[in-house]
This record gives C-alpha cells, structure tokens and sequence, in this order.
C-alpha cells in the first residue's frame, strides 16, 4: 500500500493488534474502509478526500464466533492465491475507485473497485456485513382496521414483512407520494390509527400516529416526543391502513 | 487598513498582464523594490490603454491594444460602463469580435461574395440537420476514455445546437429494506444498527427510494437532474461556420436532458444509478462508459445527493508568531499543494509548461493576527505572501511569476487575540469553486475524459492502471481538441492531465475545450467545418482575425452571460 491509500493500515498489521482483514477503497471524491482485528476490535471510517488520512472509529467489537467466521473467509481468500494487483482495466472507466485489501499479511490492489472484486475477497466482506446483522427486534403492530384493533405479531426484522412495507414506509420515511387519503372511520379518541411496540433489549420503544395526525414517540426510558405529520405522510397512513384487511391476517406474521 | 497586492517577476521577468479579469500585478521577487499596488484600477488602467474606436463594423479597426491585454470580462465591464468610445452600449459579441478581429484594412479578396452567400443561404435553407446516437469519445485515446452518447440538432434558422441525451434511472437503495449496505455504506448501516428500533427505521428509510414513481425525491431528482446539468454545460462557448460568405452561421450549444424512470426509456443513452443517502452521508461516483460505438450503454454511478461537491482549490499556510517563514509541516503542507498544482510540464524539460497547460492562476491572501501594531501586521501579512510566493517559486511550482499573485490584509480579518488560525496565508487556485460531481460525471457521458492527475491532493499514490492519469498525460479529449479552432482559425493546443480548475479536472469551469465532443457532434451532423469558437459575424463580414492564441488554451470568447453565472473561463 502506498500513501494516503495504506499507511494506517500498514501501522497496525503486527503484534498483539494482529489484523485479521483490511481494506480501503474509493476515488478522489470518496474513501471508505474496514479493517478487523483477532481481538475482536472492528473500526471503520468513510472521507470526502483522499488526501485525508482515514479517522478510523471503533464499533461493537465482534465475539469470537463472528472473528472464526471472517477469519475463515480470510483464509479461504488467501488460498486462492489471487494476484498482488487487479487491473481497473483496459481502458479503464473514468473516476474508477481503487481498492486495496489487507488478508493478514498480504496486500491487494484491485482496480476499478467493487466491479473487478474476485469473488473470494467479496466473500470476505459479506462475511463481515454477515456478521454484524443486527438480531431482530420483536414488535406488535397494533393497527386500526374496519372498525377494530387488530394486534399483529412480528418476530422478525419488519423489512422481511412483505405486507407490512407500506405501512413501515408511511410511518418512518421523511418524503412521501402525495394523494388522497381513503374514506373511513376514526378510532375513538384517544386511540391511535398506529402503534407499534418495539420490544427491545432495554425495554419497549413505542411508536403512535393518531387520527389529527399526532406522532408520538416514547422511548423505553420513558421519554416522550410527539410531532405532527403532514397531510401526505398521514394521507399515506390511512391508505397503508386501507391498502389491507389485517383482521384477516394470521395474529403473528413471523 | 487599504489592502495591496504584491507581485513577482524577477529580472528577465516583466510584468505580464493576462488577458483576463484576474490580471495580477507584478514586481521583482525577493528583492528590495516589491512594488504594491492597491487592487482597484483593472479597468481605468485598463481603459487608459483602450484607443478610441472608430471603424464601422463592416470594416472593423478595432483595438489592438485592447485584445493585447484585455479579458471578455473587463472589456465587457467596460463597455458597460461607457468606458470605451465608439462602442456603443449593448454591443453584442458578434460587434467585439468584428472590433477586436485585427488592426487592418480589408481587401475585397476578404468580403464575402454573392456566390458564397447564396451557397451558405441554400445549406441553411435545407433547414435541421439531426444526429442520432453520436459517440463523439470514440475517437479518443487513452485511460478513462469514454465515448458519450446522445443526439444533437442543429438549425441554422436558429443557430443552435441542441444536445440531446436520454437519461434512463434506475433507483437504487443505499442500503436494502433487507439490510443489505452498499460498498462504502456499511459503516451507516452499522450506526444505523446501534439505533433504538424507531430511530433506526427511520434513518435507514433514508437509505431507501419509495416504491411509488409519483414520490417527491424521485421527480425531485429526475427534475434535479435536467436543470442542474442543462444550466451548467449548456451556452458556456458558441461556434460559428469559419468559412467565408458562411460565418454569420453560428450555434450556441443548449443541453436537452430527458430523465424518466428507466422503463419509460427503452433507448436511453445514459443509465443513471443513484443510489440512495441522506444528504450528510458521501459516496463517489463514476461512469462506466460501455462500448465505444454503442451510444446507449453508459452507466453513471452516483449518489442521490445532486448538490455533492468537493473542494480542492483552497488551501492555506500558517506561520508562527511574529514570522514569515515556511517551516516544518507547514512547508510539507504548501509543497503538496506545489505539487498537485504546478501544471504539466513539457516531457524532459521541467519548468517548462505543456503547451495545453491551463496554468491556472493562484492568488495568495495573507493575514496577521490582531495583536501588534496594524501597521506591523500589515506588512507582516506582505511578507507572508512574499515568502509563500518565493517557496513556490524554489520548490517547483512552474511560472510563479505570471501564475501567482497576492495580497496582504493584515490584521483586517483577525478575530482577535494571538490566535494561529488568524496567521495565515490562503492559498485560491483558479476559481477556487468546488466541484459538483454530478456536473463532472455528465462531462464524462458527453464523452469527455478526466483532467485531474495522481499527485498528492488528488488520488495520491494512483497508478495508470487503476484508471488514475498521471502529470501530463493526454486528456482521452486530446485529439478532439485538436481539432477545434479558435475564432482566427488556429487549432487549440489540446487537453492535458493536471489540477486545475476545470470541470474535467477538479474544479467548476467549462472550458472551450470540454465542448469537444459537442464541436465533433456539429461537425458530423451538419458535415460542415471548421465550426470555431466565437460569435458569428455579420452577414457581410469578413473571418475573423487570429488573436486568440496568444491567450492559451482556455481563453476565447465566450457567450455573454449575466452576472452571477458560473464563471466560463
């Protein structure tokens, strides 16, 4: 590695900070990169400008499982012997990012980065996103529907609920597609067209959006904040809620 | 506190003026005699060189001593001031150009005749020539080289060349509804991750595209997108038919960006991939530029942030107290900046500049912190620029002393207290704009190369076969550029890798030569040339005469634009 491109990550490559896998990746106008130690230690960092040294940042360190995971992805890479440097190409195509990957003591330069990745280094950083997934958080979806409160069950992450994205991207995304709310009736006051309860490890994080439009956050340490949607985003919640008969569902989706 | 410039030219060097509103005042290096010279008078200095002007424009005797030393701008300045006699107000560029064409008496061997007119008129009475699915790049060589694709117009009823470029997109999320990042957002989706459950779907919604077509930010981008870039490479240079009887043929360039969702574009020529952050999140971009006969295969990676820039042209020196003296990192510092900006040079003769070299001008501000005498800071901050310009010219930045020029301020911008920001000299290469890099990708699908290099500031430690250019090397454009003529009819010196402020480089500033690839398309589609940069004549005028070329590569004349426009050159 060279210049801006490696020094920091050529520092720590030795001794009790025995890394496992690192890279930085990116063009003149990005700079990203990861690196992971045997210890667990995982930092990241992510620069405008590639004459910026990296600030790399430190994140949750990974247990041992995750590290034989990466490690084993690792050296399965350094088998197949893959060459010291991949072309961007012949020509290569303007503003290519340029990556260089550390598997313990072996450097790589690989052109035209993620493109001309092999395939043994992908592996590798699919392992490592693999590794950091994050386990799901359980939430019931308390939903006004047809006159009634349906209670639905989820136990997975809510992007694996094919039903649920309408509603979960009226509920959570800033910008939303104008149009006309259906026709309906409102819950009583008092009870939310929403709530969902977020069950997680330091206690219930719960979410309610109310026929005037109310939106109202209480975290699991009791805080509370409300603000008010606009006409589309709230429009886009009761078409959500229209869009599907939930009293039909089955109580727990996953 | 009145603030000076300070200029360098050694013995051997005179004082230069540029042909541009950024004309610097010079004096010997190094020496006792420094001469400062307040920065008011570009104009009355420069209008107390301008002689009346008395020729009708048919047979125009123009101002050799205004195109000696003046730029379009402060001759536009001018005229719009009343300054220059005999130029009426509202002069148009067409009558400059005629005025400015050369200090000479026309022979009627030069005047148009009754067979050529009637020829131009029957050509342009055919009406629109079209061109569809052009790869003007083609031709190019190189790293990077990207053929560009699009369609062009051109109508002689309204002397425009339109630029048509169908821009299929394909929305991309940043990081998927299933949690997956794309390279470089893996560290967002980690934060996001860390999140309590509402927070983090909420921020990772602002990885994602809605679903639905009619959505604010996806008609916001795709509208983004044709105004952002229609107004930034559209009428920056114009042409006109450099042949006699035929010049009053001209075409201003307009670009006609036509963004839908990909599947509403079967034969788009550019597939757009934004991929989708929030606006505090980063990410590059790139164009893979697919086959070099095949106009509908680009592809333009980039992030959905059309506002993403980036600015390399602004740098600074800090010095310790009470000094002047360029020391330590500081010295590291200003010879990274030395040696991403000193220019190309001509292959085995260091210190000589590459013909196509933009060398762009630097402008060095210094300042003195607000503790001591104003007086004293004052002439601190001179002798701050003084011995940053003097670094520079040891340590390899080519043409210091008709490149650089400065001016100290003193304590007048200090804070206050003895702070070590406030002791400082900044450092402005060119226009000193950022670089909006969606603006630098179209550049590259009109069929442009990049102009940037490996140097210490810009893609330090790359090597050609990671697509980086080096110091010198041919632009993939060189050859095009080659080919186009000012408006005297002398080719342009080519294009060249190096910092600069160019849009193709690292900053914001179209030059004549980025519109190669649009010169190529006029040609072919209208099988006329030589198209040359500048307004077109008067029906019955003569061709212009060749002036330009002692200003360099980047300086021609340019279509008016109003104040506040992006600077063009």
């Amino acid at each position: 590695m060279t210049d801006a491109m490696g020094v920091a990550t050529r520092a720590l490559t030795g001794g009790a900070d025995r890394l496992i896998v690192a890279y930085e990746a990116g063009n003149h106008l990005h700079r990203y990169g990861a690196r992971v130690y045997a210890d667990g230690r995982y930092e990241q960092f992510s620069t405008r400008r590639a004459s910026e040294q990296p600030e790399w940042e430190r994140y949750e360190p990974f247990g041992e499982q995750a590290i034989e995971a990466i490690a084993g992805a690792v050296d399965a890479a350094l088998a197949a012997r893959l060459p010291d440097h991949i072309s961007a190409g012949d020509p290569p195509p303007p503003d290519a990012a340029t990556a260089h990957v550390t598997l313990r003591d072996r450097e790589i330069e690989i052109g035209n980065w993620p493109e001309n990745a092999p395939a043994e280094i992908q592996r590798v950083l699919d392992a490592i996103a693999e590794q950091r997934e994050r386990p799901p958080t359980r939430s019931t979806w308390e939903l006004w529907s047809r006159g009634a409160v349906v209670a639905l069950e989820v136990g997975c992450d809510v992007g694996n609920v094919a039903v649920l994205h309408a509603l979960d991207d009226a509920l959570f995304m800033s910008a939303v597609a104008p149009g006309e709310a259906p026709a309906g009736d409102d819950p009583p006051q008092g009870t939310p067209l929403v709530r969902v309860t977020f069950s997680g490890r330091g206690g219930d994080d719960v979410l309610s959006v109310f026929a005037d439009g109310r939106r109202v956050e209480r975290a699991a340490g009791g805080e509370t904040s409300e603000r008010r949607l606009g006409a589309d985003q709230l429009a886009a919640v009761r078409r959500a809620l229209a869009g599907t008969d939930w009293g039909a569902l089955p109580s727990r989706l996953c | 506190m009145i603030a000076r410039s300070v200029l360098w030219a050694g013995p051997g060097h005179p004082a230069i003026a540029r042909p541009d509103a950024r004309s610097l005042w010079r004096a010997p290096v190094g020496s006792d005699s420094i001469r400062r010279v307040t920065t008011e008078p570009p104009a009355a200095r420069e209008t107390e060189a301008a002689p009346p002007v008395e020729q009708p424009e048919a047979a125009a005797t123009p101002a050799a001593p205004l195109h000696a030393g003046i730029g379009n701008a402060a001759f536009g300045q001018m005229v719009a001031a009343g300054l220059v006699p005999g130029v009426p107000f509202g002069a148009g560029n067409a009558t400059l150009a005629r005025m400015l064409s050369g200090p000479r008496m026309l022979s009627r061997e030069e005047l148009p005749t009754p067979a050529e007119l009637a020829e131009a008129d029957a050509w342009a009475a055919d009406g629109i020539r079209r061109g569809t699915d052009l790869t003007p790049g083609a031709p190019g060589a190189g790293l990077n080289n990207a053929p560009g694709g699009f369609d062009a117009e051109y109508d002689p009823a309204t002397g425009e060349l339109v630029v048509i470029m169908r821009c299929g997109v394909e929305f991309t999320d940043g990081i998927s509804r299933a949690g997956v990042a794309r390279p470089g957002l893996q560290n967002q989706l980690d934060r996001a991750n860390a999140m309590p459950e509402p927070q983090r779907r909420a921020r990772l919604a602002q990885f994602r595209w809605s679903e639905d077509k009619s959505d604010a930010e996806r008609v916001a981008f795709k509208s983004g997108v044709e105004t952002q870039i229609e107004a930034f490479w559209g009428g920056r240079h114009e042409f006109f038919l450099r042949k006699r009887g035929w010049s009053w043929l001209g075409a201003t360039v307009r670009i006609d960006l036509q963004v839908a969702d990909k599947e509403d574009v079967p034969d788009a020529h550019l597939t757009m991939r934004p991929v989708k952050v929030p606006a505090d999140v980063s990410l590059g971009a790139n164009v893979q530029p697919g086959q070099l006969e095949n106009a509908q295969d680009q592809v333009m990676n980039l992030s959905s942030n059309l506002n993403a820039s980036d600015n390399f042209l602004n740098h600074r020196v800090t010095f310790g107290v009470n000094s002047s003296a360029v020391v330590g990192a500081q010295a590291t510092s200003l010879q990274q900046v030395i040696d991403t900006f000193k220019g190309a040079v001509q292959a085995g003769r260091p210190g000589v500049a590459d013909t196509r070299s933009i060398q762009t001008p630097v402008v060095l501000t210094g300042h003195a912190s607000a503790t001591g005498s104003p007086e004293h800071n004052q002439i601190l901050s001179e002798q701050r620029v003084d011995s940053v310009a003097d670094f520079m010219s040891r340590n390899g930045f080519v043409n210091v002393e008709t490149r650089v020029g400065g001016t100290g301020v003193g304590d007048t911008e200090a804070a206050g207290g003895e702070r070590a920001e406030d002791r400082r000299v900044d450092i402005v290469v060119g226009s000193g704009g950022s670089q909006n890099t969606v603006a630098h990708e179209f550049g590259h699908a009109f069929g442009l190369g990049d102009e940037y290099a490996n140097t210490p500031l810009v893609s330090s430690g790359l090597g050609r076969d990671t697509g980086t250019p080096q110091m010198g090397d041919d632009a993939t454009h060189d050859t095009l550029v080659k080919q186009m003529v000012d408006a005297g009819g002398t080719p342009l010196a080519g294009a060249v890798c190096e910092p600069t402020d160019s849009i193709m480089s690292v900053g914001d500033v179209v030059r004549p030569q980025h519109y190669a690839t649009f010169h190529a398309s006029l040609t072919e589609i209208t099988a006329q040339s030589p198209w040359a940069l500048g307004p077109p004549t008067g029906r019955n005028d003569p061709l212009p005469g060749g002036a330009a070329t002692e200003t360099g590569p980047g300086d021609f004349p340019v279509p008016a634009r109003g104040e506040g426009d992006p600077v063009a050159v």
